[in-house]
């Protein structure tokens, strides 16, 4: 049965539906991007914000960055943390609410999309560190963090054709991203993309997400695209937040290549993972 | 409920009534019962063969966790033809065999029970599905739960 178009058009809107990415977290990035920029600027933009400002604070002091001493201002959280963990530290916490609710399409319960995520951000900044160029290092986290939003707005509608798209994939041997691109018009990684482009993340972010599930598609931003794709398979191999979908995507040998990592690297990651991540500190 | 996470081993006399192993992807989860006196161990290990100098690593692979796990066994007093032995989970994710952890880990298991002299009573393995495993140490149930569908009993 052919999808109907207004079943697409019904979800595409659908992204428009997502609340923005708060205003002062795009301004952040704009002023870490300037060449001048200094701990004082961002200081003073964090201090606009009253929520913002107690966030860095208490991120800066948490037991989770080894401080010694109480940091008391802004100006010294910020030079602590370096522009770009505090960037993504406070990129992440925007996102928890968003994250931590309940994808019955997926059945990935309370909280599983928001530890799939940190997971995956830590594990791609971990990849980032050994094999990327300062580029890539500077956006593997965000990519990590942001690379299943698209699940957001799908959940509800493989809800509406959830047995549908378990018989493709458990009697018809279908991804399940295939899945949902028969039954819904779109998969995930679509969706997602159209998500990063709406919240105005530079084209290697679309690009990541886009990819994902399948980086020998990816004509540019390969490096970023096989960290975010590996990443995730060994978050989903961990059994860290994935749903129903996690066992019914492939995992890209080749991505592996790119990266000029062996096999065996894919295990250290999985070994560092267990014993580096604390999702529990974003949580504010 | 005593939960056992990714990596950790514990075993029934750390806390009372039944022990929960949630989140089992392509971890295996090794369990051993002593029925007559209803106590259990678990451990959930995630990667097949120890190459970490780490002491806090050695519960996360299959060959080190099932040595350790049968070791905490025989401390407690249990002998080792009084073990039965349950073991659930490795799954695997779609594509190239050779990342296929999660069978590894169940060969490994597998490999070092019977190096033991160990016999595996039950196991529910392989596949693609996530499973959450509840152990009753006082009855030597184990049940195996999935995100869809009927729970299981081994
Ligand atoms: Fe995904
Ligand atoms: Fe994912």
């Amino acid at each position: 049965m052919p999808i109907s178009l207004e079943l697409k058009r019904k979800i595409v809107r659908s992204v428009d539906d997502l609340p923005p990415i708060p205003r002062v977290v795009m301004k952040m990035k704009e002023l870490m991007m300037a060449p001048n920029c200094s701990a004082k600027h961002i200081a003073d933009l964090v201090s606009q914000d009253q929520a913002l400002a107690s966030k860095v604070l208490k991120l800066a002091n948490s037991p989770y960055f080894g401080v010694i001493r109480t940091i008391s201002s802004i100006q010294q959280g910020v030079a602590f943390l370096g522009f770009n963990t505090l960037h993504n530290l406070v990129l992440a916490s925007s996102l928890f609410g968003m994250y931590e609710k309940e994808l019955k399409g997926y059945k990935m319960a309370k909280g599983a999309l928001w530890e799939h995520s940190i997971y995956s951000a830590f594990a791609a900044q971990s990849l980032a560190e050994s094999v990327g160029n300062k580029a890539v290092r500077e956006t593997a986290f965000t990519a990590g963090l942001i690379h299943d939003v698209g699940k957001l707005v799908m959940s509800l509608y493989i809800s509406e054709v959830f047995q549908s798209i378990m018989d493709l994939v458990e009697r018809d041997g279908l991804q399940f991203l295939e899945a949902e691109k028969k039954l819904l018009g779109f998969d995930h990684a679509e969706i997602g993309s159209e998500v990063a482009r709406k919240w105005r993340f530079p084209p290697a972010l679309v690009n990541a997400i886009r990819y994902h599930h399948a980086p020998q598609l990816a004509s540019s931003d390969a490096d970023l695209v096989s960290i975010v794709h590996l990443s995730d398979a060994a978050c989903l191999m961990m059994g860290k937040g994935s749903g129903v979908d996690g066992g019914y995507y492939p995992i890209d040998g080749l991505a592996l290549q790119t990266l000029k990592m062996k096999e065996d690297d894919l295990q250290k990651l999985i070994l560092r993972l267990t014993s580096s991540v604390n999702p529990a500190i974003l949580e504010v | 409920m005593l939960q056992i996470g990714l990596g950790e081993l514990k075993t029934s006399t750390d806390g009372k009534g039944p022990m929960e192993i949630p989140n089992i992807m392509s971890g295996v989860a090794v369990i051993m019962l002593d029925k007559k006196r209803g106590m259990a161990g678990a451990v959930h290990v995630l990667l097949p063969v120890c190459n970490s100098m780490s002491r806090a690593d050695l519960t996360k692979f299959a060959d080190t966790g099932v040595k350790l796990l049968l070791g905490e066994m025989e401390n407690q007093g249990v002998a080792k033809h009084e073990i039965t032995i349950k073991v659930v989970g490795g799954s695997d994710l779609m594509g190239a065999t050779n990342f296929s952890v999660g069978h590894k880990n169940v060969e490994v298991v597998s490999r070092v029970l019977s190096q033991e002299g160990l016999l595996v009573a039950a196991q529910e393995v392989g596949g693609r599905r996530k499973r959450h495993v509840i152990i009753h140490p006082g009855t030597g149930r184990v049940q195996v739960k999935y995100l869809l569908g009927e729970p299981l009993d081994i």
